[in-house]
């Protein structure tokens, strides 16, 4: 139900569209009455879920929603001091509801409540990627879907490999939860994408700042939560089947979804995901980049049960992919990657299409198990628990050792273990929020030549964060929010150093704190000034690398007495929202100690395949500073423009020079047309993306100057029909539309190629 | 529109916490536990400690070695000449003359040694060796014969690979010496591994050999 809505609606957010069409012309009321306990029912919001939407409640404690048509809405009562509730309400006639604040368990009849959700959320501003950027970018992966929203750059490595980086920090410095535990994978290289199914995962926010009271360590810049879509609460078995195809690389990509639920004594749901994609070599506009082909399949299982007490849902995955690397950026020494550098097109031959490639390769499995619990004690109280089990398989081959193509040149596993246990409370002596405790614990082998250490790794955490009103303005409730935690982590890694097994162990302990206050203003706006600390402690590899990085022609030392990195992070977030104007802009500013980098030690490795320069981990203090801004303004009734501003600025105190790889400054607008029918909608839409060359660099670092400054333009249509309850949309995208040759910054690909030429993308996606 | 009864179960911390625990334990026995002690460390399989240079005089017959090697593979010890561990190494050659070379190129991190010349012999048309890259060039008139720029010398390649096009591999070569060098030459070897990219040129691929011998011709 929710996502045969969600297509049409997705399609329309932001903007009220008012058919002409006879039949919209319902209303729906919900009347708020107050519970002792519960301060003032006109703070309670409304949001509709699918479209954004959001609805106040007038001073008599009414919300009313105008001009809907028939059908079935997802609805999500928010207010300061409750739990948000979801519910469902089928519209076939205008309807007056009533329900009672701190009950909205028991809320009257016709009101189905279909979840708690349980806050997963701080006060700090969570950006949530619209459904139609989702469904337009994941055949492309997580980062270039995160990579929609303001401050998100993607540092790609190749079709398939990209990483998110959020306000130019990445790598350990950004957290990723999927279905709210964190993802574990081999994510320390380059080269190494998160590996997640991008179909699968479609519900993401993005949390920017400094968040480790909430998540533990490495929420430094910030966290990614993915979510597969709620599961359905009622309705028959329905599911959705979608097609896409990506024109640069002859890539056919499909997911299909299939969900049902059932009613005993409580609710029983399930679904079933599978997705795959199937892509060949790409192509720069005036060459093929070879050996560049990236497949993948993966499916997954999911299943809730609750009833109004207790409930309990489980969730397993498996995601498989194998992908080429591009063969002229896979370099044996520094020669080579100097001379490739040097040249203005690949010096490899470049093939001619194909779906096949060779080493250097990668195969990767991921699986991934959950369970989690919830019971509600009582009105105020509920407990959560959840347990994820994950097990990653890398296999990575490279061109340079015999019989490359059976056997690795290196390989890993990491297993991670995660518990937590999390009590959360509504309104309560003035107080709302939640305490927990997490338990993590990974260890990561690898085989056959490899830098990166073994390790067994546990990591406990204790915290609390809980929120107030602290005052009361004319336009809402202001609140506080304050949380704090500790955590104690252990770390032993295993290796050769001289032919002698060294078992080095380190213990770090940190606590983290922060505070915030959310302001309403004018504008149905709300200004956060936020102050978080965060921090990660120095990863196996930082202190004990000490060996080649194949592939990037560099000779890599860690540094065993490294500290944990800390960070302060200030901000200042304000939102606003009118009928016509939706505006969110972030200020902020990192303040690190113990920052952690690796610099060219201008030592060479002598071999007889020639000198490696040398790499080693060192730490300084730096700041990272800058702004985000996004605006949404409706020219007119169906036009609507959208810019989004992102600014970073990264410097190394000590060494008084910029940090290298922040992402450039890059301004991004387009202009939609949308006009919906009763049964059918379209939608037209035209941007283009302007990224400055990045003059703020450090002398030293870099094998290559900086790219130029680019300007790529896109286009987008999309058409969507509905009959009886299905509904069929077909899209069209043009990536690069002119073509243009270009080189991002933040690209590992700059050094070696041009990055993608045009892109002619198409989507077809059915509701039944 | 139906109503949502309240349940009647009776549920009880503890049970919410047994079946958690129990799950906890289904789920951990059924993954299996790795030993986080690794193994000593492998090496490199193609990886070349020590390059041997074997020059014949093809008119005494009188063979010289010449060798640079690294016995304990990247990182440690830093590779040196000859066997009693020079800076560099002159490979001193007569003018007017010819000579043979027999590259040979040993893995010694493994047990017995491994010889890699001969496997870049079987995988020809994956491997190519070139004299000082930068600064020679191909004589028209003669095949497969290079004109070292610095030095007054002709490489003419030996051997050939298997594929179509029997392209140079360059593991025995003859040099012959035109004339006196006023100091002391460099020559650079360069062995670069092309699989499926091999055209000839040096540019495709990676370098799996890189040594600089100074030269004199006397």
């Amino acid at each position: 139900m929710l996502l045969r809505l969600s297509l049409i609606l997705a399609i329309i957010i932001f903007i009220y569209t008012k058919p002409s069409a006879q039949n919209c012309n319902l209303s729906y009321t919900l009347a708020l009455s107050e519970h002792d306990e519960i301060a003032d029912a006109s703070y309670a919001q409304l949001k509709d879920v699918l479209s954004g939407n959001v609805y106040t409640c007038d001073a008599q404690g009414y919300i009313v929603l105008q001009a809907l048509c028939p059908g079935t809405y997802t609805f999500l009562l928010h207010h300061y001091a409750c739990r948000d509730t979801v519910f469902m309400v089928h519209l076939t006639m205008s309807k007056v509801q009533t329900l009672q604040l701190s009950h909205y368990l028991h809320m009257l009849h016709d009101v189905h409540v279909t979840a708690n959700r349980t806050e997963h959320n701080t006060l700090l501003f969570t950006h949530t990627l619209s459904a139609s950027d989702v469904y337009r970018h994941q055949a492309s992966g997580i980062a270039a879907v995160l990579a929609q929203a303001p401050g998100i750059s993607e540092v790609k490595n190749g079709p398939g490999i990209s990483k998110v980086m959020i306000h130019g920090m990445q790598g350990y410095r950004v957290l990723m939860l999927q279905e709210g535990m964190r993802f574990e994978s081999q994510a320390w290289g380059n080269d190494h994408a998160p590996e997640m199914d991008a179909f699968l995962m479609t519900q993401i926010e993005v949390v920017k700042g400094a968040a480790s009271v909430r998540y533990g360590s490495d929420a430094i810049g910030g966290v990614v939560l993915l979510r597969s879509p709620q599961l359905p609460d009622t309705g028959q078995i329905h599911g959705s089947a979608q097609l896409q195809y990506i024109g640069n690389g002859r890539m056919p990509a499909g997911a299909m979804q299939i969900q049902g639920h059932a009613d005993a004594k409580g609710h029983i749901a399930w679904r079933l995901h599978t997705s795959g994609k199937y892509g060949g070599t790409v192509s720069a506009p005036l060459y093929a980049i070879s050996n560049t082909g990236q497949h993948e399949g993966n499916m997954a299982l999911q299943s809730a049960y609750h009833n109004t007490r207790w409930g309990t849902e489980i969730f397993v995955s498996r995601y498989n992919s194998a992908l080429g690397l591009f063969s002229g950026s896979h370099l044996a020494t520094m020669a080579d990657l100097k001379a490739a550098i040097a040249s203005s097109v690949p010096l490899q031959p470049s093939n001619a299409f194909s779906y096949q490639f060779e080493a250097p390769s990668q195969d990767v499995q991921h699986d991934f198990i959950k369970n989690a619990w919830h019971w509600h004690i009582n009105d105020t109280w509920q407990l959560n628990t959840s347990l994820a089990l994950q097990n990653n398989l890398r296999a990575e081959f490279d061109s340079h050792t015999r019989s490359s193509a059976l056997k690795p040149a290196a390989s890993y596993r990491l297993q991670g273990y995660q518990h937590e246990v999390v009590i959360e409370h509504q309104q309560w002596h003035g107080v709302k929020g939640q305490m927990g405790i997490q338990y993590a614990a990974q260890q990561n082998n690898a085989w056959g030549s490899s830098y990166m250490p073994n390790y067994i790794q546990h990591n406990g955490g204790l915290f609390a964060l809980e929120r107030m009103l602290v005052f009361k303005t004319a336009y809402g409730p202001a609140l506080l929010e304050i949380g704090s935690r500790l955590d104690y982590r252990t770390l032993q890694t295993f290796f050769y150093k001289s032919n002698s097994l060294q078992e080095p162990f380190h213990t770090f302990l940190q606590n983290t704190a922060q505070i915030g206050l959310q302001i309403p203003t004018r504008l149905n706006g709300r200004l956060l000034c936020y102050i978080g600390s965060a921090w990660r402690p120095p990863s196996a590899l930082e202190l004990y690398a000490n060996g080649l990085h194949h592939g990037v022609g560099a000779y890599e030392i860690g540094n065993s007495v490294l500290n944990s990195e800390k960070v302060i992070n200030f901000q200042i977030h304000w939102t606003a929202e009118t009928d016509r104007f939706h505006w969110e802009s972030q200020m902020y500013y990192n303040g690190f100690l113990n920052y952690i980098y690796l610099y060219p030690s201008q030592k060479f490795a002598l071999t007889l395949r020639g000198a490696y320069p040398i790499f080693e981990y060192a730490q300084t203090q730096a700041a990272i500073y800058g702004i985000d801004v996004l605006q949404r303004f409706k020219i007119h009734r169906t036009i609507l423009n959208t810019t989004q501003i992102t600014f970073v600025r990264g410097q190394d105190i000590r060494k008084h020079e910029p940090l290298i790889y922040m992402p450039a400054d890059c301004i991004k607008s387009d202009i939609q047309w949308l006009k919906a029918y009763s049964h059918a909608s379209v939608l037209m839409a035209c941007g283009a993306q302007w990224v400055n060359r990045q003059w703020r660099l450090p002398a030293t670092g870099d094998f290559a100057p900086a790219p130029q400054a680019y300007t790529i333009c896109y286009v987008n249509t999309e058409y969507t029909f509905s009959w009886a309850s299905k509904r069929l949309s077909c899209g069209m995208q043009i990536q690069n539309l002119f073509n243009k040759t270009y080189r991002s910054y933040l690209d590992r690909f700059r050094y070696f190629t041009d990055a993608l030429g045009r892109s002619v993308n198409m989507q077809l996606r059915l509701h039944f | 529109m139906k109503t949502k009864p309240l349940t009647t179960m009776k549920f009880s911390v503890l049970h919410f916490f047994s079946c958690s625990f129990l799950l906890v334990i289904i789920l951990g026995s059924s993954c299996k536990k790795e030993d986080p002690k690794p193994n000593p460390p492998s090496n490199d399989e193609e990886y070349i400690t020590s390059c041997h240079l074997v020059l014949t005089d093809s008119a005494r017959g009188i063979s010289k070695t010449y060798t640079y090697t690294d016995p304990d593979g990247i990182g440690g010890k830093v590779p040196y000449y000859g066997g009693i561990q020079q800076s560099d190494s002159v490979l001193v050659l007569s003018e007017q003359s010819t000579y043979h070379l027999n590259l040979i190129l040993l893995n010694q991190l493994q047990v017995p040694v491994d010889t890699i010349s001969k496997e870049v012999t079987s995988e020809g048309d994956a491997h190519m060796v070139f004299f000082n890259p930068e600064a020679s060039q191909w004589i028209a008139t003669h095949p497969h014969v290079l004109s070292l720029q610095s030095i007054p010398l002709w490489i003419r390649y030996n051997d050939y690979d298997n594929s179509a096009s029997k392209l140079p591999i360059g593991l025995r070569t003859t040099w012959y010496t035109k004339s006196k060098t006023s100091g002391t030459g460099a020559i650079k070897i360069v062995l670069k591994h092309q699989p499926g990219v091999k055209n000839g040129l040096y540019a495709p691929g990676e370098t799996d050999l890189e040594v600089v011998f100074k030269c004199v011709i006397l």
